[in-house]
């Protein structure tokens, strides 16, 4: 029986920035496990890219600006709604982490017992 | 043969990333270092052909370890790895002894042939921090000659590639920035030199001596 795991396929965006360059050489070193692209954030085509792919995690270096405003956590959500997107910030040694939940809620009840369950934390997105 | 490098930048994560690449680009990583302090006890120590230093870092800056390495180790070359911008910090650092001075808005593979040069004995500086260079050296020695003292430094840089006649595209590859922001700087510096088309900026440019050697 294969046993084999299917390879996490992760993004990372970025344009001219040598820390997500280190990032994405650090992690092709778990190319056992993780499939790695370095993805250009100038990419004319990189909605298609994200989408056609839809990879599980997406990498970002928080502390460019210019990524983050020309390719928000929203946008990158819609784009690939299962993806986590990551957020590096080096000047503060620590990762913010952000993700999509859709649910269909067709009574206001329903809303409620999803905001219990949200204070709960019983909800795992 | 393999050059020996020390890494230095107070944070763990750009090391490793910088280790990474290092090794990927074939060259030997034999120490790290987190602040300019133990840069030089690990120097000291180590004897690296090279210290990737970091500037900005707490205990002890970049450019004081700098000067310290190259005063107690004259063969060690030091290459500042920095994401500063700015002018006064490369000229420090260039005082200090650095024989390179290279920014962390380089791409992976520009990062690996800048270094790849040391081999040769070409000081690992990428051309648009040469053109910074040149135009701090050309205001201090004749402040007076150029009316650009509303520009930024970055503005000044970009003046001297229209001057150049490169396209906004080109641009943008060589200052690390996008198409956008060339747009935006090209736009501040009419609106300050009030002039009308980039052509006449370009003129302006070659008529000041302001374009960088390619």
């Amino acid at each position: 029986m294969d046993t084999a795991q299917p390879l996490l396929t992760v993004f990372i965006l970025a344009h001219h920035s040598l820390l997500s360059g280190g990032i994405a050489s650090t992690l092709s070193e778990y190319g056992s496990v993780l499939n790695v692209r370095l993805i250009d954030s100038e990419a004319i085509n990189i909605h298609e890219i994200v989408q056609t792919e839809s990879p599980a995690i997406i990498i970002l270096d928080a502390g460019d600006s210019d990524i983050c405003r020309k390719t928000p956590v929203t946008q990158l959500l819609e784009w690939a709604p299962k993806a986590k997107i990551i957020h590096l910030d080096l000047a503060s040694d620590r990762i913010r982490i952000f993700s999509s939940l859709e649910l269909q809620v067709t009574h206001v009840v329903d809303l409620v017992g999803l905001i219990q369950s949200l204070s709960k934390s019983e909800l795992i997105i | 043969m393999t050059l020996r490098f020390l890494v230095v930048d107070d944070h763990a994560l750009f090391r490793d990333g910088m280790v990474s690449l290092l090794k990927a680009g074939g060259m030997q990583v034999v120490g790290e270092a987190k602040n300019g302090e133990e840069a030089v006890s690990e120097a000291a120590r180590l004897k690296p052909d090279v210290v990737l230093m970091d500037i900005d870092m707490p205990v002890m800056n970049g450019i004081d370890a700098t000067r310290k390495i190259t005063g107690m180790l004259p063969e060690i070359r030091v290459v500042m790895l920095t994401a500063s911008q700015e002018d006064h910090k490369l000229v420090d650092a260039l005082r200090a002894g650095a024989k390179g001075y290279l920014l962390k808005s380089l791409s992976s593979d520009e990062f690996i042939n800048l270094l790849r040069g040391l081999e040769k004995g070409e000081p690992p500086i990428p051309s648009s921090v040469t053109a910074r260079l040149m135009n701090y050296v050309a205001q201090q020695s004749s402040p007076n000659e150029v009316r650009n003292d509303n520009l930024t430094e970055r503005e000044v840089e970009l003046l001297g590639y229209l001057g150049l006649g490169l396209p906004n595209k080109l641009i943008a590859d060589r200052l690390g920035v996008s198409d956008n922001t060339v747009k935006y700087h090209i736009k501040n510096i009419l609106q300050k030199l009030n002039f009308s088309n980039r052509a006449e900026a370009a003129a302006y440019a070659v008529r000041h001596n302001l374009t960088p050697k390619l």
